[in-house]
């Protein structure tokens, strides 16, 4: 019973996450298309003559009428075929590629480790309702969830880089360790090193979100029968607590926990950019800056794709866990 | 409880992971390699492609091939060219000065190169390969940066043909002779004809079959060559130069390390650099070349000591003072920044209108208070730094005066030529002297009876030159302050130049330009190029001419200037085109760039900086084939 | 119908106050809320006090050295300049004083439009549900949801050169609207279903009425509280996007003020600079968010569950 409908939601929500996508993608397009400018102005120089600037233009077929060019873009997109980027001069695909580990490299680690901070302070703070715990918790989560990310990212390269020196100062690896071949496992520690800071910022900024999520789902399951039972069995709170209560509140936290990377990716532009991480956000950014409008897009379609794949899954996984929803 | 402790555990374990990797910088291998930054990557190699236009391109493809000419590292003159009309190039490739004669009208020009020049593949470089890189240009327009110094009229070539004459003699056969025959062709670069003649054949055997226009086949065939993908097409080890670096390791938007060509043909000789000689090398192991994202970053990397050599920002100044192992050097570039005015529109036809908006644009403060001494104030079209065609007497405009004084200036003269005001604007006045404005001006009405239209502003968004924005801001309220409806319009570049440069043929579409800066040659041809009549877009597709100025003597003398041989009779007509525009403000000059570089004196020495290019760049390869690591 | 809007409103205020006062974590929010509130009105008096040379955006003291330290006119805090002087020697409190002004305009501003706009949609879509304007409705949200909200705005205001601040508002209240609307929704689907509805159906009242009259008032709470989220979301979006240097140039707000701080590249240098703007921001979004969240919990004990 629930199969024929819970197929049919698949299906459904699959082909809305479809025409999401081309919803987007179209806005896009116009959106770099209708304004004033292109490319070329953008490589103004006073030696270059009408003739040449022609040339340019339709070296980058942007002298089709502009409907040819929607029809070859779209038929591009759907076969990953985005053009090549007139700043890098290569695949825009294989930009894409080569950026996105590192977004999700950055974004993933700092979801998990936001949600195991949220989860353990959460915790904390159901248990101990209307305590001073909870407030100061509360106060200080909110706090820095309220910050800007960018600034509390300046911030901390300020104390830890340049006052301290601990951490590098932005970027993923050392260029000047890297240009003479470094062995994997210098690469490896490398690399981490210059996370650090990005990932204390991302988790720092979305640990409270996932603290009061946490938080309110063990509430619930604290009023549930197994647990109201459990103790009256007389069982200590400890165990309570983190064997009844917690594991099943955990599970709305791991749920958001694949929504959160995906918000914070869109979102991520601004860390990405305070940190020159080399990720989707930070070359959205400099792509628009320089109308790449084939990277441009490329970024945008693929930061797009991350979170409509990720809504779809979290809708479908939650319809399927919780039988109270309604394939509407 | 164990979830618990687990948690801290990793997290410390983490911590202390991360924090000692710092110790691994030390594995850094200990080499002379001299470690340089930029913020903007490097777009391309291919010489020939256009939009590898940037500064940064130049600079790598000029490392590796070389011209027959350079410009002397000092902008010395050099007396052994005598009718030249900037004496201030010396023979690179080239053994020995150009020889000019004039036969049947036509001139012919012998340029002897040296016998002891080596490709990197150990390869003799021979006048095939100059007359090969020459003919590309005039058969297909290749390199396409640098077209405009091969012709004075767009779309002809003042080089008729290019032979052989022996190995080593080449001739060039020139309908005209003309100044930029000096800096166009011979400092144009010098290609392997091994190596590129192959690519070009192909290339011209694709489209030879092509019922193409013999121009659309010519500039296909062009478009075939440039696109060829120099580091992937053509592998970085594979690329043929002459020059002393070689490329090695390129990760595009990360970085790029050049090795030093060991075997460079101009090792060992010497050149006179402000009367001092030095031993060309190159010393370094080579060049490191990083992106960093942000100046901050660049400016902490420095100071960490992880690069040798960066541009930094004023308020950076007083901290590498400070330090011992860095020095600080500061070079005014060549370049021109300006308010460019659409002459075709009310009010901005006023002469008297542009003038009291010079007077307004107050420049010494902006200079101070909001670029920090980075943009000095320029008062000709040719900056001062280009010394020898700068003229020096021109009308300032205000210099000296302060804000109020500038307004009240400002309002006089446009009250005297017949403008008037719903409400005039109100200063307060000690001995004749305007000390504060009172009141705003309220509604200013134009000589011919009509209220001023709102004008638009065209600055640089925030997100691009934020402290340009700010001192368009300023702009906009010292207009408003005497009435002037001006709106500052955030406008990005690309946009801009849509509406002031039309390609179209269309008449440009803007009040008040400030987003457009030129980066200038040492050569006053842009004179010509940017102001003449025929060069308005509305007249030529592509036209620089903007502003829609037209004054036929104007004209008359810029058409004289690009062809006067004799340098005293050029300086005296460069002069005057110069008081032309100062008087009548087709644009109003405003700054020009000063750059600061900051280097490690510990680490290298010899440091050379070149008079309006700096150290290292596109124009100066001098510093680094000079600079020494130190023991 | 106004009218009783706002009786509904005294009502759910005069229940409600002795609770919120006892929260502690929304009194928190309403201190911090009332002293930006302050600052926000008293920043055009205070450039009125001292004059043209502490206007926020093109205002400077012209009598300032330069500051050896930066190489510019930063100068710290004094007791002419009690925040200090930005680089080119403007007062940096009334730039903070204008900053407050301008987050509170941004963010009431953008919370009220999208609210109306979400609420408005939710019911409807409510109402009627299962029918095809409540598909319509609820596909739209789903493309909206989908959208990723800031890459796409820094598209927009590249391509549009700039963006200044009513053509972000507007912006900003499009891509708003879609979470008030979505929980709206759902609260009407469950409140048509209940027996007074039924029985002012039966005395033959007509839809309108019934949404507005019976169902909007049980919505206000839930609007009201989703309002003070987007307050805070709103004043981070305009400090991010000004701080990629999108903002409004004209305007100096907050994210404005970091922008011109780095970009002069005094973060490292000048901290008096960089601290005002950021805390601002923090606690200003924090304020609506903590008064928001005691009301919730004040309002509708169990009925918020995760989204």
């Amino acid at each position: 019973m629930i199969h024929v409908g819970f197929t049919k939601y698949i299906t459904r929500r699959i082909l809305e996450g479809i025409i999401s996508l081309f919803v987007v993608i179209t806005i896009i397009f116009f959106l770099f298309r209708v304004m004033p400018g292109d490319p070329v102005s953008m490589i103004l120089d006073p030696k270059m003559t009408p003739e040449m600037k022609e040339m340019i233009r339709n070296s980058y077929g942007l002298n089709e009428p502009i409907f040819v060019q929607y029809g070859i873009y779209l038929k591009n997109i759907i076969t990953l075929n985005m053009g090549n980027s007139f700043h890098y001069s290569k695949p825009v695909f294989e930009i894409i590629m080569e950026k996105l580990p590192n977004t999700l490299l950055l974004f993933t680690s700092a979801s998990i480790l936001a949600s195991v901070l949220g989860i353990f302070l959460g915790r904390i703070i159901a248990w101990k309702r209307n305590s001073n715990t909870e407030y100061i918790l509360s106060v200080v989560g909110l706090f820095f969830y309220n910050m800007p990310l960018f600034w509390l990212g300046l911030i901390l390269i300020y104390i830890f880089s340049f006052s301290l020196g601990l951490f590098p100062i932005g970027g993923m690896i050392d260029y000047q360790l890297w240009s003479f071949n470094p062995s994997i496992i210098e690469k490896i520690l490398d690399i981490l090193h210059h996370l650090f800071l990005p990932l204390i910022t991302l988790t720092v900024s979305s640990f409270c979100g996932m603290m009061f999520l946490m938080r309110t789902s063990m509430v619930e399951t604290l009023k549930e029968d197994y647990v109201i039972a459990a103790k009256a069995r007389g069982l200590p709170d400890k165990v309570i607590r983190n064997k009844y209560a917690a594991r099943n509140a955990e599970l709305p936290v791991i749920t958001a926990l694949i929504l959160g990377i995906s918000g914070s990716i869109g979102g991520g532009v601004l860390t990405e950019t305070v940190f020159s991480w080399p990720g989707i956000g930070y070359e959205l950014f400099r792509s628009t800056m320089e109308r790449d409008y084939p990277l441009a897009q490329g970024c945008f379609f693929m930061l797009s794709l991350i979170t409509i794949v990720s809504v779809i899954v979290i809708d479908v996984v939650y319809s399927y866990l919780d039988p109270r929803i309604s394939y509407d | 409880m164990k979830f618990k402790i687990l948690i801290v555990l990793l997290v410390i374990i983490f911590f202390i992971i991360v924090i000692a990797i710092n110790p691994l910088s030390n594995t850094k291998k200990n080499n002379s390699y001299l470690r340089t930054s930029g913020i903007t990557e490097i777009k391309g190699l291919n010489p020939f492609n256009p939009s590898f236009n940037d500064v940064y391109s130049a600079s790598i493809q000029r490392n590796i091939w070389e011209p027959l000419y350079k410009y002397s590292p000092d902008f010395s003159e050099n007396h052994e060219i005598k009718n030249s009309p900037d004496k201030r190039i010396i023979p690179w490739i080239a053994k020995e000065m150009p020889i000019y004669n004039e036969v049947d009208n036509k001139h012919e020009v012998i340029v002897k190169i040296r016998q002891d020049v080596y490709w990197w593949d150990k390869k003799k470089l021979t006048a095939d390969d100059v007359v090969f890189s020459g003919n590309l240009m005039l058969n297909f327009g290749i390199p396409v940066n640098d077209r405009s110094s091969w012709q004075i009229i767009e779309g002809k070539y003042y080089v008729d043909k290019i032979e052989k004459i022996d190995n080593f003699t080449i001739k060039y056969t020139l309908n005209e002779l003309v100044p930029i025959f000096q800096i166009g062709p011979l400092m144009s670069m010098i290609f392997p004809k091994h190596q590129w003649k192959p690519i070009v054949d192909k290339s011209i055997k694709k489209f030879n079959e092509h019922e193409e226009t013999d121009i659309n086949k010519r500039n296909l065939i062009a478009n075939e060559i440039w696109s060829v993908d120099v580091g992937k097409d053509l592998k970085l080890n594979e690329i043929i130069g002459s020059g002393p670096f070689k490329p090695v390791n390129w990760k595009q938007g990360e970085y790029m390390r050049m090795d030093s060509n060991h075997d460079y043909w101009a090792k060992g000789r010497i050149i006179k650099i402000y009367g001092k000689e030095y031993e060309i090398g190159p010393y370094i192991d080579g060049i490191l070349r990083m992106v960093y994202k942000s100046s901050d970053t660049i400016n902490l990397v420095m100071k960490n000591g992880d690069i040798d050599i960066t541009s930094i920002q004023p308020s950076d100044i007083s901290y590498f003072q400070k330090n011992n192992n860095m020095e600080i050097k500061t070079c005014t570039r060549n370049s021109l920044f300006f308010i460019g005015f659409n002459l075709r529109k009310k009010p901005m036809s006023y002469l008297c209108f542009r003038q009291s908006v010079s007077y307004l644009y107050n420049k010494e403060l902006l200079n101070d208070r909001v670029f920090h001494g980075r943009l000095s104030p320029i008062y000709s079209v040719v900056p001062y730094v280009n010394e020898y065609w700068h003229n020096p007497n021109l009308q300032t405009y205000g210099k000296g005066m302060n804000t109020i004084e500038r307004q009240y200036k400002a309002f006089n003269i446009l009250k005297e030529c017949g403008f008037d005001w719903k409400t005039e604007p109100r200063f307060e006045i000690e001995n004749e002297k305007p000390i504060k404005l009172i009141s705003k001006g309220i509604d200013i009405i134009m000589p011919d009876g009509n209220s001023c239209p709102e004008l638009k502003i065209f600055g640089s968004p925030a997100s691009e030159v934020p402290d340009s924005a700010q001192a368009n801001i300023m702009l906009q309220e010292w207009m408003n302050d005497i009435g002037i409806p001006a709106k500052f319009i955030p406008i990005d570049f690309g946009t801009a130049t849509d509406f002031i440069y039309p390609s179209d043929l269309s008449e440009p579409n803007f009040d008040i330009n400030t987003v457009v800066g030129w980066s200038l040659g040492p050569d006053p041809m842009y004179l010509k190029d940017l102001w003449h009549s025929s060069h308005r877009p509305e007249m030529i597709s592509g036209g620089l001419n903007a502003e829609g100025y037209i004054n036929f003597e104007y004209d008359k003398l810029s058409e004289q200037s690009i062809r006067e041989m004799d340098p005293k009779k050029r300086r005296k007509i460069v002069f005057k085109l110069q008081e032309i525009i100062s008087k009548e403000i087709p644009i109003f000059p405003t700054t020009t760039v000063t750059n600061i570089q900051v280097y490690r004196k510990d680490r290298f020495e010899d440091w050379f900086s070149m008079p309006t290019y700096g150290i290292g760049g596109a124009e100066n390869q001098y510093s680094y084939m000079i600079l020494k690591p130190k023991q | 119908m106004i009218k009783d809007y706002i009786n509904e409103i005294k009502e759910i205020f005069n229940e409600n106050w002795p609770r919120f006062r006892s929260n502690k974590i929304g009194m928190i929010g309403l201190v911090i809320l009332i002293i930006f509130l302050f600052f926000a009105m008293f920043g055009p008096i205070y450039v009125k006090i001292m004059g043209p040379e502490y206007l926020p955006v093109n205002g400077m003291d012209l009598s300032l050295e330069i500051n050896p330290n930066t190489n510019s006119y930063a100068w710290p805090p004094s007791l002419k300049h009690i925040m200090g002087t930005d680089a080119k020697g403007s007062d940096i409190f009334s730039q903070f004083l204008n900053g407050s002004k301008l987050g509170f305009i941004i963010g009431i501003s953008i919370a009220i439009g999208a609210t109306v706009l979400g609420t408005t949609f939710g019911l409807i879509s409510g109402y009627w549900g299962g029918t095809l304007i409540d598909s319509c409705i609820m596909r739209i949200v789903d493309i909206m949801i989908c959208i990723p909200f800031l890459p796409l705005l820094i598209i927009i205001s590249a391509v549009s050169g700039s963006m200044n601040l009513i053509t972000f508002i507007i912006i900003m209240i499009m891509f708003s609207w879609t979470g008030v609307c979505r929980v709206v929704r759902s609260q009407t689907l469950s409140l048509r279903t209940r027996l007074y509805i039924d029985s002012a159906k039966a005395t033959g009242a007509s839809n309108c009425r019934i949404l507005f009259k019976h169902i909007a008032p049980n919505v206000i709470p839930l609007s009201f509280y989703e309002m003070t989220m987007i307050v805070g979301a709103a004043i981070l979006t305009e400090a991010g996007l000004s701080f990629l240097g999108f903002g409004d140039p004209t305007q100096m707000s907050w994210g404005m003020m970091i922008n011109y701080c780095r970009a002069q590249s005094h973060v490292f240098k000048s901290l008096w600079w960089i601290l005002p703007s950021g805390l601002g921001i923090t606690f200003l979004s924090m304020a609506f968010y903590l008064i928001g969240r005691s009301f919730d919990e004040i309002v509708n004990p169990r009925l918020r569950k995760r989204k």
